[in-house]
């Protein structure tokens, strides 16, 4: 019948807004290991951890969890650098402040910090007591 | 933040060494007893000496003495070397030895740099600083009893004992009998069932046209037999001929066993001088020609072993290895010429570093080819402002290949050394020919009759030294290798010519790779290194690509090359410019995952060689560790650290099948067949990848013992 298929149809054309509208984010992951470690600095340097993020316009909206520390976190920030090299702090997050916890951060960002994120050129780093340097770092990478 | 941690360390050690000044008694643990540095050197000579070398100068492992050692080390305490070499060392068998051991071998060390024994022992928890002695780097003047080792006529102990080594196989009295003399021809066109030098082929492809076991056959392989081997890893590739299957043990022993049943024929094992070192490294390949078997040995000799009965038939000394001269890749038999490339260059000799040909026969040296360019070659420019005789480096640690109808050997050279410009007084801009190239020598005469050079001044110990495969695509005669570095390298093999280069692994040590010319240029960072600078490198000096040689599949038109993913950092240390002195790596290191590759710190990958596009990629957590192996059937087989071999498909790199084994797959898996029936082996050992594993992944763990190797069949027949 007519009447059917119009509703159908109308049905269909809002189900596929609503999804476009849901899916106005690019997503980002992080994979956190130790930073540079030798064989007398890896037993101080433990824990592991992940990061997922996602852009919607210009806001990067940053989760993500950490565990195993051998100290408390301290402090955790982005810094922006190329794949495996170190560089400056760009944006605080917050973390919980222990062995193990979470952090997040909710970032608007310029333009040319948005090419650097799709460029993969933002790492999360999480510092701790015992490594006020840092001690866990992940690339956020597509 | 480092700086002021490490003021802080210098302000403790100048307080430790007041106080034992002021004192009558000294603090406890800041000293070493006389016993245990007496125990410390015996330990060091039998286990250390092979890398480190006799005197503590190194060779291809670092320096343990003098101004190399204590640039690094010099304000870190004896606390701190006792964690790291029971962490480190001996490479493949990490911590095995017992906590008195490395007390000793710490307190050797300390001795060797000028620290004086005292009434109380080394412990575990020592803050006695490494440097605080002054300096030193002298070695221990207690009268060593040791005859100098010299190339005419070193002295010969009895066998030194390895442990595991086999019992009394000459009892047995046992000899190959029907045995055919190895040819030039056969060598250049092997009988399909066997396997007559290192890649089955001269032209270093690793292909088999075998194709018994097939894509629809190979998950029903099972264990035919297996062969346990001494400790270690011979990283070896057995050899298959008139159904002997010749093989490697670590410690310079060749064994001939029966292919098809593994029971031992004969056993040669090297004598080493007195005082040399025992060799428990790798013995990648051995050579047949004639009815000889040649090895080139870890204490810088050519030996070729009758191969019916494993007697000695000739031996020539090519150096002196108490200079560090050594070998671990072996001799390729190149229109009848035994030609090996010589390894442990990283000493200031005026020998340097060279390839030579030897008589087949005779064992008499033909030609000796320098690859550090020296007067009168012009290229000897390229050193800069470092005169000859204090230059390191341009080792050849892996077998070369040959072209019968152009008459060329191809061979690839390691980086110069210490391995950061700064330390070697060279700058970036320095070439330093010939190291990271390819050479081509008429295997006659030595004649080096074209090179290319890879990577001009390289600076982070990424060779370009491996596996040179040589493929014909139409009318063209190409080269492939593929460095640490992870750049794939296609070359005319005529003439040398760049064809094209291609990333296989993420690289963020160049910030341009020219894919028209092939002209890298370092990171801004790495050509500005100073001595003390931490400077990244992914991928690290695992590569990339290592000695997991890469194989060609002809139906495919595929190179297959086994790849690896990390990062480090890495720190230039200060080397003194004299002659003697230079030390293999002149740098600190430490290690973290590739950032994007979610752990897998294994790949295997597929290029075309045509395009060198990228056909597919297999990524895995564990590193794989040994070469590859590709067949007719269809098939790539190839080994891992986590003990396991696997069989891919090799148009789509899909696992058909794979079996645990006892430890580490290490070496190079071959295939052949015996009264008709196709065999694949794979040989096993330990020392791969260590600080990948222990650092970045202990999950992935291999048992010490268990070097042997496995020989599968299929059921039936």
């Amino acid at each position: 019948m007519a009447i059917n298929r119009f509703l159908a149809l109308t049905a269909a054309v809002l189900l596929a807004t609503n999804v476009i509208v849901a899916q106005g984010g690019e997503s980002f992951k992080g994979r956190l290991t130790s930073l540079p470690v030798d064989a007398v600095i890896a037993p101080t340097m433990t824990g592991s951890g992940s990061a997922s993020a996602t852009l919607q316009g210009t806001t990067l909206t940053i989760t993500g969890e950490f565990k195993d520390l051998n100290s408390p976190a301290t402090i955790a920030h982005v810094h922006r650098a190329p794949r495996g090299m170190r560089g400056p702090v760009a944006f605080p997050l917050t973390v919980t402040k222990a062995g193990a916890g979470t952090f997040e951060g909710k970032l608007t960002l310029s333009a040319a910090q948005i090419a650097d994120l799709k460029k993969g050129w933002y790492y999360i780093q999480i510092h701790t007591e015992k490594n006020a340097e840092g001690q866990l770092r992940g690339w956020l990478l597509q | 933040m480092r700086r002021s941690l490490s003021c802080l360390a210098l302000a403790s050690a100048a307080v430790a060494v007041v106080n034992m000044i002021g004192t009558a008694q000294q603090p406890a643990t800041a000293t070493f007893g006389e016993d245990q540095a007496t125990r410390g050197r015996q330990t060091y000579d039998q286990r250390c000496a092979e890398c480190h070398v006799a005197d503590l100068k190194g060779g291809s492992g670092p320096a343990l003495v003098g101004s190399s050692f204590l640039s690094g080390w010099g304000m870190r305490t004896a606390q701190e070397l006792f964690v790291f070499v029971k962490g480190s060392m001996p490479p493949g068998a990490e911590g095995s030895l017992s906590d008195d051991v490395y007390l000793d071998i710490v307190s050797y060390v300390l001795q060797a740099n000028g620290h004086a024994a005292g009434a109380q022992p080394l412990r575990a928890d020592s803050t006695l600083v490494l440097g605080a002695a002054g300096g030193g780097g002298v070695r221990a003047a207690a009268a060593s009893g040791q005859a100098a080792v010299s190339p005419a006529a070193p002295q010969r102990d009895q066998d030194v004992p390895i442990a595991g080594a086999v019992g009394p196989v000459a009892l047995l009295g046992k000899q190959v009998t029907n045995y055919t003399p190895v040819t030039n021809q056969m060598l250049q066109n092997p009988p399909p069932g066997e396997w007559l030098s290192w890649r089955r082929t001269l032209d270093g492809q690793g292909y088999s046209p075998l194709n018994q076991i097939t894509r629809d056959n190979v998950s029903n392989l099972r264990m035919a037999w297996a062969w346990s081997m001494a400790e270690g890893g011979a990283q070896m590739t057995p050899l298959i001929h008139d159904g002997v299957l010749f093989l490697t043990a670590p410690g310079n022993v060749i064994q001939a066993l029966d292919a098809k049943t593994g029971n031992i024929i004969w056993e040669y094992k090297r004598t080493f001088a007195s005082g040399s070192r025992g060799g428990r490294g790798p013995t990648r390949t051995i050579a047949l020609y004639g009815d000889k078997v040649y090895m080139t040995t870890s204490d810088a000799a050519v030996v070729a072993i009758d191969a019916r009965t494993g007697r000695l038939v000739w031996e020539t000394q090519k150096a002196d290895p108490s200079k560090g001269f050594t070998h671990s890749g072996g001799p390729i038999i190149a229109n009848g010429v035994v030609v090996s490339g010589i390894q442990g260059c990283a000493r200031f000799t005026k020998e340097g570093c060279f390839v030579t040909g030897h008589d087949a026969e005779t064992g008499k040296e033909l030609w000796r080819t320098s690859t550090i360019a020296v007067p009168p070659d012009p290229n000897n420019e390229s050193w800069g402002k470092v005169p000859p005789g204090v230059r390191g480096g341009t080792d050849m640690w892996i077998p070369g290949s040959y072209d019968p109808q152009l008459n060329l050997f191809y061979i690839g050279t390691a980086q110069a050394k210490p391995w950061v410009p700064v330390s070697r007084g060279t700058t970036a801009f320095d070439a330093v020919l010939y190291s990271n190239s390819t050479l081509a020598l008429d295997p006659k005469t030595g004649k080096m009759n074209w090179h290319f050079q890879h990577v001009p001044g390289e600076s982070l110990d990424l060779d370009t030294v491996f596996e040179r495969v040589l493929v014909d695509i139409g009318d063209q005669k190409v080269l492939f290798t593929v460095g640490k570095d992870g750049l794939l390298w296609k070359l005319d093999r005529r003439t040398g010519a760049f064809l094209g280069v291609k990333e296989t692994v993420y690289q963020n040590i160049f910030d341009l790779v020219d894919d028209k010319t092939g002209k890298l240029r370092y990171r801004a960072d790495i050509i500005e290194a100073k001595v003390g600078d931490w400077i990244p490198a992914c991928p690290g000096y695992y590569g990339g690509h290592n000695w997991f040689a890469s194989a060609y599949s002809p139906e495919t038109s595929a190179l297959v090359v086994p790849l690896n993913q990390h990062c480090l950092e890495m720190k230039p240390r200060k080397v003194d410019l004299v002659e003697g002195a230079g030390s293999g790596t002149g740098g600190d290191v430490r290690f973290f995952e590739m950032p994007g590759t979610e752990g897998n710190f294994g790949r295997l990958s597929a290029f075309d060689v045509r395009t060198l596009q990228q056909l597919w990629t297999h990524e895995q957590h564990a590193s794989f560790s040994t070469g590859a192996l590709t067949t007719a059937g269809g098939l790539v087989f190839i080994g891992d650290v986590d003990r396991h071999f696997k069989a891919f498909d090799v148009r789509t790199g899909k696992v058909l099948w794979q079996v645990r084994l006892g430890t580490s797959a290490l070496g190079f898996p071959i295939t052949y067949t015996i009264d008709g029936k196709q065999y694949v082996a794979v040989p096993t050992g330990t020392g791969a990848f260590p600080n990948i594993r222990r650092l970045l992944s202990p999950d992935v763990y291999a048992p010490i013992p268990g070097s042997g190797l496995y020989v599968f069949e299929l059921p039936g027949r």
